[in-house]
């Protein structure tokens, strides 16, 4: 099911982009684009999997399906990727 | 095979009381399981090496009641759960052992060995004063947060240990594992939220840094049971989490926590 308020990836890239900004604590946003490598180049460790999960689902009001695997989520537009399939995700499948 | 884990809401309205309840007839076909049998060339055997070493983890917990005790101070429902706690972990032990000897792969003293030797009230001092985030935090905040994490990481390791052990009857045996810590991981969140109503603002502000914390330093205690340096247990507890386990494990703990980074905006903003 996909929801008619679903954002553009663009959209969900750029909102992404500030909110790791501010958790990270990095000077600013314009740094962090689609292709940047959580790991290699956010420093997004399993630590911050933690983090990037608790303000992607806040943020974007979704619920990651129980059964991602984050082990294959490499750059900020996976997550984007991710978020715009779990759109309409919103109720809880527990 | 998958099995769904026991992901129960966390809005279920029991109370501490309601654990200790639960508590007083766990496992009455215990004496059934003497004549349990499998054929060891039927189970996977790093599934044979997980059981033989979680059966010595589940008889490990035992050692650290002490640190238990003075962690909850003088808290009488936080000290008879530990000591509840850890007899039901040490009935797991039992359980699994017998699994090990009804797959003629029993464990033999030289596995035991180191266990007697430690010093665990301050192995675990040490422990938990590497990983606090404060040093005025509650211990029994600290121990409880820990708890949650301890008990689901143990969750997803039986559930994953009974979609792979290829046998019905002891998949049957691990799911009932995993259900009772499941138990235990609530009853760690139930406390904690009974705990929250005493608390300040500012000591309510150290659950989620004080949850990163221990998630960024998970691993097995290794430090006396020589067998798991041996066989590498944390590698071996942590293969059984393929990418998706812990997955899992990562939504259900931050989503579980995230309701308390609230109070981490109050505390900067007061
Ligand atoms: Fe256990
Ligand atoms: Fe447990």
């Amino acid at each position: 099911m996909t929801s008619p308020t679903s954002p553009e990836r663009a959209e969900i890239v750029t909102r992404l982009a500030t909110s790791l900004a501010e958790l990270l604590r990095l000077e600013s946003a314009d740094s962090v684009t689609a292709d940047s490598d959580l790991r290699k180049d956010l420093g997004v460790d399993s630590l911050g999997l933690v983090d990037l999960v608790t303000v992607a689902e806040e943020d974007f009001s979704i619920r990651f399906s129980s059964s991602t695997d984050f082990s294959k989520i490499h750059t900020v537009g996976d997550v984007a990727n991710l978020i715009k399939e779990q759109f309409g995700n919103k109720v809880s499948e527990a | 095979m998958a099995i769904k884990p026991p992901y129960p809401s966390f809005e279920t309205p029991e109370t501490m009381d309601d654990f200790f309840v639960a508590g007083r007839n766990l496992w009455p076909d215990l004496a059934s399981f003497k004549s349990l049998q499998f054929d060891r060339d039927q189970i996977p055997p790093e599934i044979v090496q997980f059981l033989r070493s979680t059966a010595l983890n589940e008889h490990g917990v035992a050692h650290y009641l002490g640190s238990y005790f003075a962690n909850y101070q003088s808290d009488f429902k936080l000290r008879f759960w530990s000591a509840m706690w850890t007899a039901e972990e040490y009935t797991h032990y039992i359980v699994l052992r017998r699994i090990c000897q009804g797959m003629d792969a029993d464990l033999t003293e030289k596995d035991f060995s180191g266990l007697e030797d430690g010093d665990y009230f301050e192995n675990m001092k040490a422990y938990l004063d590497r990983i606090k985030v404060d040093p005025s935090i509650d211990m029994r905040m600290l121990q409880l947060i820990y708890g949650v994490l301890q008990e689901y990481g143990a969750v997803i390791a039986y559930t994953a240990a009974a979609e792979q052990c290829g046998n019905p009857e002891m998949a049957a045996i691990l799911k009932r594992i995993a259900k009772d810590e499941m138990r235990h991981c609530r009853f760690n969140q139930v406390a904690l939220e009974a705990m929250m109503e005493h608390c300040s603002e500012g000591e309510k502000s150290l659950v989620w840094p004080q949850f990163r914390a221990i998630w960024g330093d998970l691993e097995m205690p290794t430090e006396h049971i020589h067998y798991f340096s041996e066989i590498g247990a944390t590698d071996l507890y942590t293969s059984l989490w393929d990418g998706e386990k812990r997955s899992k494990i990562a939504l259900y703990l931050s989503r579980y926590f995230s309701k308390y980074r609230q109070y981490m905006d109050s505390s900067a903003t007061a």
